[in-house]
């Protein structure tokens, strides 16, 4: 009884199936009976009904034309990518046509240029950062677009021995970044002077041969 | 586990979640410019172009560089000889704002991590 209770309270206030209305046409543009094959582009969770999507829905056209069918809306569907395939078939061998639906959730009827779609929806995925592979990452490195794809970034460090002048090829892309640099004795170390040669080198001097690090970023 | 399942799909869940892992290189653009970074905007990871700031003629500079830090780290380039500046001194104004003080009027970039 209390997981009956529990199940009920669970469910959130779901719509109900769409109607979908339209006109069957021939060739020459005039009302046909026929059949409409409708099937769902893979089984999906209906929330209006929370039954299983799964199988061909057939609508038999009469001779007017006029076609009703009640259709679970695709937007609301778990998962929400999924559509209709329709396939309508007409007498006297004139020309049926095959197309995709996608059904909105409305309360009032659709017609068919509402629902007609050119192309699947394309899926979208959600993700948690824990499942982002390293790509070859390691600790402490960051994600950069580098033209043509988000690729690990290492913070550039330069070493120095013994040196007055030091260039970093730093290779960030920008002719402005923030530098530091640090002594042997990992104490900070002020150059003598920096100069932003290119968007990838950093030319920094010092007023006596230094050896140490220097980072930008 | 049957009953369990039928419980989740009955209460309009959604289908069980696959673990798929993502390799970096299939993640989209998303406005991507080259050299930029991601960082968490608050709702989402988004594209981020490290801030910079030009000026011309400034003896003080307001540098909005909204990294969100109220102490971050600022160096200033000169234009025209493209040599590193050291301002008179940086005031963290705020979260989002650094305003940097130079001796004399000076043309140059900024730039704050």
């Amino acid at each position: 009884m209390r997981l009956i209770l529990a199940i009920l309270f669970a469910l959130p206030l779901f719509a109900a199936n769409t109607t979908v209305t339209g006109t069957l046409l021939d060739g020459t543009a005039t009302p046909t009976s026929g059949t409409i094959y409708i099937n769902p582009s893979r089984d999906f969770i209906c929330q209006g009904t929370l039954e299983i999507v799964n199988s061909e829905i057939q609508v038999l056209v009469p001779a007017s034309g006029v076609y009703t069918v009640s259709l679970c809306p695709n937007d609301t569907g778990s998962p929400t990518t999924t559509y209709y395939n329709v396939r309508a078939v007409l007498p006297r061998n004139a020309r049926g046509f095959t197309e995709l639906w996608r059904v909105p959730t409305s309360v009032t009827p659709v017609g068919r240029s509402t629902v007609k779609i050119t192309a699947p929806p394309s899926p979208s995925y959600a993700f948690s950062l824990l499942q982002l592979l390293g790509g070859g990452a390691a600790l402490g490195d960051f994600l950069r677009w580098n033209g043509s794809n988000w690729a690990k970034f290492t913070v550039p460090t330069v070493t120095f021995t013994s040196v007055t002048s030091v260039t970093f090829t730093h290779n960030l892309g920008r002719q402005y970044p923030v530098f530091e640099c640090y002594d042997s004795g990992n104490n900070s170390l002020e150059p003598k002077s920096v100069t932003a040669t290119s968007t990838t080198v950093l030319t920094i001097a010092f007023d006596s041969a230094k050896s140490g690090k220097c980072t930008a970023f | 586990m049957h009953r369990l399942l039928i419980i989740l799909l009955v209460c309009g869940m959604a289908w069980p979640q696959q673990n798929i892992n993502v390799n970096p290189s299939r993640i989209t653009r998303s406005g991507a410019t080259t050299n930029d970074l991601v960082r968490f905007n608050g709702t989402n990871w988004v594209a981020f172009t490290p801030p910079s700031t030009s000026f011309v003629a400034l003896s003080s500079v307001t540098f909005t560089h909204n990294l969100n830090r109220n102490y971050v780290k600022v160096t200033c380039y000169a234009s025209v000889t493209n040599k590193w500046v050291l301002p008179a001194y940086v005031a963290a104004t705020s979260a989002n704002v650094v305003t940097i003080v130079f001796d004399d009027l000076r043309s140059g970039t900024c730039s704050a991590r």
